[in-house]
């Protein structure tokens, strides 16, 4: 395997162990302007972990489609039960 | 001005009220994505609220969310996570948001990928995660959860966090690698 080679997949090991990080952009993970640098340059050049990518965000995109907007009626529901467990004569 | 009782001048139901119920909403969004349906989110937020009640003598009036999801995610622990859920059930919800649902048959393998997130085999993917990687992904994902609220929630530190969400999602995406090429196979 070529050295250059080598420097690739070690680029891309890092750039994916810090996708993640990259994507969320989470106030407890927080990135450097390097490492945010380093990973925007090579999820342009590297048609593999721009791959990745996208599917991340895809995934989120539809996990965030499952969010039930509709929770009121559980709530009434839960609440009603703390009260008849703090006053048992509430029906 | 009236000032309003401490903690020690309430009784137990009154603690109980005000300092329980402003946290029901936030019980159930984590218990949800924890058990993966709203039936037994109900389930577990009413047994959370039972042992709460039991142990209000217990409580010191500090930090009533942490202690609440204490209680939640230990009744998770020893009752919920034996039992097999049926996560995310309606999936009626994501094909009538997508408007790619149903699209043109894609031709590269990433576009097999993508095509995978928008039908059923997605749902499967997310169902093949194992527990502690699903509950971080849904934490984070469908009920937006910082890192720091979802390790709080667990119990588990921020780096566990942000490792489980990091292979959550590539198992993910290996998952659905594999799916697109037994389709193709077919």
């Amino acid at each position: 395997m070529k050295l250059r080679e080598v420097l690739t997949m070690r680029e891309c090991r890092w750039v994916t162990t810090h996708l993640s990080q990259y994507l969320d952009r989470d106030p407890a993970a927080p990135l450097s302007a390097e490492e945010v640098s380093r990973l925007t340059i090579h999820i342009e050049i590297c048609e593999k972990c721009a791959s990745i990518s996208s599917i991340f965000t895809e995934t989120t995109h539809a996990l965030k489609q499952f969010r039930n907007k509709n929770d009121e009626e559980s709530i009434v529901r839960l609440t009603q039960s703390l009260k008849k467990l703090t006053n048992p004569e509430v029906k | 001005m009236v000032t309003p009782p401490s903690y020690s001048q309430l009784s137990k139901a009154e603690a109980f009220h005000t300092y329980v119920e402003p946290e029901i909403p936030i019980l159930f969004r984590v218990a949800r994505s924890l058990t993966g349906s709203t039936v037994d989110a109900e389930d577990l937020v009413q047994d959370t609220l039972i042992r709460a009640f039991g142990a209000m003598l217990r409580f010191d009036g500090e930090n009533p969310r942490a202690w609440l999801l204490t209680i939640l995610r230990n009744g998770w622990h020893n009752n919920w996570r034996k039992r097999k859920p049926d996560y995310i059930g309606d999936w009626s919800l994501v094909g009538a948001n997508n408007p790619a649902f149903n699209a043109e048959p894609p031709r590269s393998a990433e576009e097999e990928v993508l095509r995978g997130i928008r039908d059923s085999s997605f749902l499967a993917a997310v169902n093949s995660l194992s527990e502690d990687f699903r509950a971080v992904l849904l934490l984070v994902d469908i009920e937006e959860f910082t890192y720091a609220e979802c390790a709080q929630i667990l119990g588990i530190p921020i780096g566990t966090v942000m490792s489980r969400r990091s292979r959550a999602r590539t198992n993910l995406r290996k998952f659905l690698i594999k799916s697109a090429d037994v389709e193709k196979n077919k």
